[in-house]
């Protein structure tokens, strides 16, 4: 994973996040327990970065389908008055899906996916790597 | 009210005569202003109270005659304002439990070192210092609420009949509990099912292990969750013994209240899907619940504000769920089972009945800013629970 990816979708002004940001997000995401995939997207849902150790999971193919049910969530989140949603967690059997926006009137509009599994699966790590990344990232987009 | 500069009396019972001299010699200090007396066993020290006003009485277990646990009784039972401190040189927690149901909150294990006597010494007779009285109208979640408030460390022992439990408080917390063969959580929750009862308060020295770790506020709705659990099962079961009476009184035999038998016994009502709905309004920030069935169509709701749209929010996340489980199933997570979505100004759970068919259902709970989603997550599975049992 190298170079720059453009965020231009959301605004005339165009936004990027970092190759080198994107390989320390993914590489501190793999030391989580549990860690299966992550992507990064843009808020329409076509994908910037992706990574997988699974190989059933390939974010090329359902990416864009976790990017359209956040959508819906943000939608409902705004028809019930909760104001915009911010980060939607799927619970399954096996594991969790954390999709989490970075926030509509950010300086970058972009959706992070992560895959977890198991029982060994540690949600509040893979948290503190999206937290970290988000900041990260608006730190290098307003300079 | 007792007046703390009053002397007060200590009976010291042990058949061992080095003990009750050197009790009577050493135990009083200047912290402490009491006199002591002795008896030489369970019997001689009854005596001994039945005469004199005595304030706490310190008494080995094991006892030719009367047992140290024995007296224990006779005295909760006929001078429950008495504290007893219980010497023994068996601490083992068996002993420990059948003590603490007979009403003894101190202990001091044998040999002991003299200071640490005086400290329980010094704690039991706060016991006889607090406020004694009757409280009636007052419900025993609200005592538990007030000792949880006021930060207290106690134990509040709970009498229904023959039975007792005890629920023990450190600053303010909910810590362990005891009842008939119970402990804990489980103890917990069937003292606070007591229809009715006595309540005491008694100070204590020496905390029993920690075996409850939730919060008291989630122990109490569940707690009263049971408790309405039992009492609609209890009713659906009263009425057809009503129904026997009416029709022995009345000659009419076909009295039917829609109840299903077999064998004689009578199958509690499953709860209707608007009542499963009411659990979520124990949640703190509740705002809408609806229970939609997979082909979206709306089989109970419910919203404290009239402005949320929950059709509108309801089908949409209908869709989010239907489709977030195929997602999920092609990527060998299998389907999901719960989603929780987090925005600026509250969350929204959704869970899933399964099943398929009929029992395929998908429940909905809004809440706001204030929202616990630890709580609502909690409730969120045990409506899925009852659903399931209710629709199966």
């Amino acid at each position: 994973m190298g170079g720059v990816f453009s965020m231009t979708e959301q605004s005339a002004k165009k936004k990027t996040i970092k190759g080198e940001t994107l390989k320390k997000f993914i590489s501190g995401l793999r030391k989580v327990s549990g860690y299966k995939a992550s992507g990064v997207l843009t808020f329409k849902g076509r994908i910037l970065a992706r990574d997988s150790v699974d190989p059933k999971i390939d974010l090329d193919t359902v990416g864009a389908t976790f990017n359209d049910l956040f959508q819906k969530a943000h939608e409902a989140s705004e028809n019930v008055g909760l104001e915009a949603c911010y980060e939607t967690a799927i619970n399954t059997p096996k594991g969790i899906i954390i999709i989490r926006c970075s926030g509509p009137d950010a300086l970058a509009h972009f959706h992070l996916i992560v895959v977890l599994g198991g029982e060994e699966a540690n949600l509040s790590l893979v948290k503190h790597e999206l937290d970290k990344f988000l900041a990260v990232v608006m730190t290098e987009l307003a300079q | 009210m007792a007046d703390k500069t009053a002397v007060k009396n200590i009976l010291v019972v042990d058949d061992e005569i080095d003990i009750r001299w050197s009790l009577k010699e050493f135990l009083v200090g200047k912290e402490i202003n009491a006199q002591v007396d002795t008896a030489a066993s369970g019997e001689e020290a009854l005596e001994k109270i039945a005469k004199a006003r005595i304030d706490l009485v310190i008494t080995d277990i094991k006892m030719p005659g009367m047992s140290g646990l024995d007296l224990l009784v006779a005295i909760k039972n006929r001078f429950p304002y008495i504290s007893v401190i219980v010497m023994t040189a068996f601490p083992s927690s068996e002993f420990k439990r059948e003590a603490l149901l007979k009403g003894g909150m101190h202990f001091v294990e044998k040999p002991f070192d003299i200071k640490v006597l005086r400290e329980k010494v010094m704690a039991a007779l706060q016991d006889s210092e607090q406020f004694r009285g009757m409280l009636t109208g007052i419900s025993l979640g609200d005592v538990i609420q007030i000792k949880c408030m006021s930060g207290v460390t106690a134990a509040l022992r709970v009498t229904e009949g023959k039975r007792q439990g005890i629920i023990f408080f450190q600053s303010g917390e909910v810590i362990h509990a005891l009842c008939d063969e119970l402990d804990g959580e489980a103890a917990f929750y069937e003292i606070i099912s007591f229809a009715h009862g006595h309540l005491d308060t008694v100070n204590i020295a020496e905390l029993p292990e920690r075996t409850i770790f939730q919060p008291y506020t989630a122990m109490l709705m569940e707690g009263a969750l049971r408790q309405d659990e039992k009492g609609g099962a209890r009713r659906k079961r009263d009425k057809p013994v009503a129904a026997a009476r009416i029709a022995s009184e009345t000659g009419i035999d076909q009295l039917n209240f829609g109840q299903a038998t077999t064998m004689g016994k009578v199958a509690p009502r499953p709860l209707t899907m608007a009542e499963l709905l009411e659990a979520f309004k124990g949640v703190p920030g509740y705002r809408a619940a609806a229970i939609i069935k997979s082909g979206g169509e709306f089989v109970a709701q419910d919203a404290i504000n009239g402005n949320i749209d929950l059709i509108l929010v309801g089908a949409t996340l209908h869709d989010f769920f239907c489709n977030a489980r195929v997602a999920t199933g092609s990527i060998g997570l299998e389907s999901c089972h719960e989603a929780v979505i987090g925005t600026g100004g509250g969350m929204m759970i959704m869970g899933h009945s399964g099943g398929g068919g009929e029992t395929d259902n998908m429940v909905l709970a809004v809440f706001g800013a204030d929202g616990n989603q630890a709580l609502g997550r909690r409730e969120m599975r045990k409506v899925v629970g009852r659903l399931k049992t209710a629709t199966a």
